[in-house]
């Protein structure tokens, strides 16, 4: 048999085998004339598919490789470390965790995903250096005023 | 999923390509959660069948997702998938892991063949000869483990496995059918033919 039959009957062979048909005999008898070689490849295959089963990772490792990697995301996202924040989500998350398990059909409200933009974190610290300077200022002319009055 | 499966807009994940989810993910931490979510079990289960154990699968894993998240920045499509790209990685990680080791890995088959042995000379027969197969397929280059694992462990289409080895349907059904050819001449080599 030429080679590019013999690969497309092996790559229908397995395809069928992916879906979960040992569809071996099928082909013997669609092709009669196959040889030997081409049964045993897929007697092959049939192994192959019972050896190569999936493996999955646990659920806990997969949760916590998520969130390391979110949370390392986020502070890339924001250009900041925000430490605290990843401690309140971490609080946040064991609460929802644990009413998962304990209310089943309960769902939690959805999550807010996006982090604080760099531009709120830069807003709220120019507003607070602003009101810390305008405090300064107005005691330290209060300061003025006093002495003044006192030099009198 | 896990139970943080909430935290990824998935309505958002499923309508956008692969492409544009890339492109987010460059800034967007939700959006490397939503390829995580994607990619994680298939990472996980390539790792684990080249080295063999849990624990090591676990550790390479979450080091190839880091290294993503790292290096997403600079990724630019060029014709090679993200998924390419991100075994590319795993693959990396886990040819580092067995030159610095030096180990010979060794897949447990007490879960794949859980249940008690009713004839116990001819299952320990069958296990010698599954290892032995297990040791035949890591003898194969790269591509060709790729190939099978894709194909028989996660189920993957010759398209898909195509997308990825930067192949042809055609040419990936024609390295099937030459990797199910040097296994068996393996196998024979080792004792097991016909």
């Amino acid at each position: 048999m030429q080679e590019p039959i013999a690969s497309e009957i092996l790559a229908a062979h397995a395809d069928r085998l992916v879906a979960g048909e040992d569809a071996t005999e099928d082909y013997m008898r669609l092709f009669p004339n196959t040889e030997g070689d081409l049964v045993d490849l897929m007697g092959l295959a049939v192994r192959l598919k019972g050896l190569l089963q999936p493996v999955r990772p646990r659920p806990q490792f997969i949760t916590e490789l998520r969130r390391d990697l979110l949370a390392v995301a986020r502070q890339r996202d924001v250009g900041v470390p925000l430490p605290l924040l990843d401690v309140w989500r971490e609080d946040a998350e064991q609460w929802v965790d644990y009413a998962r398990r304990h209310l089943p059909d309960w769902t939690p409200p959805p999550w807010p995903e996006r982090p604080i933009p760099r531009s709120w974190v830069l807003a709220a610290l120019g507003l607070t250096g602003a009101g810390v300077w305008a405090y300064l200022r107005r005691r330290d002319e209060h300061r003025r005023g006093d002495i003044e009055v006192a030099a009198r | 999923m896990g139970v943080l499966s909430y935290d990824a807009p998935v309505g958002d994940a499923v309508i956008e390509s692969e492409e544009q989810l890339v492109q987010r993910a460059k800034h967007d931490a939700a959006a490397f959660g939503a390829l995580y979510d994607r990619y994680v079990d298939k990472v996980y289960n390539y790792i684990y069948h080249r080295v063999g154990n849990h624990h090591d699968a676990e550790d390479l894993t979450s080091r190839t997702f880091h290294r993503a998240l790292a290096n997403v920045g600079a990724y630019m499509e060029r014709g090679v998938p993200f998924s390419a790209w991100l075994f590319r990685i795993a693959h990396n990680l886990v040819a580092n892991w067995h030159r610095d080791q030096g180990r010979r890995p060794v897949v447990s088959l007490d879960e794949a063949y859980s249940g008690p042995p009713q004839h116990p000379e001819s299952e320990a027969e069958h296990a010698e000869e599954e290892n032995a197969l297990l040791e035949a397929i890591r003898t194969l280059p790269d591509d060709r483990q790729k190939l099978l694992l894709f194909k028989f462990s996660e189920g993957m289409s010759n398209l898909e496995i195509a997308a990825i080895l930067g192949r042809t349907e055609g040419a990936v059904k024609s390295l099937y059918h030459r990797t199910l050819l040097s296994l068996r001449e393996e196998m024979e080599r080792r004792g097991w033919g016909k």
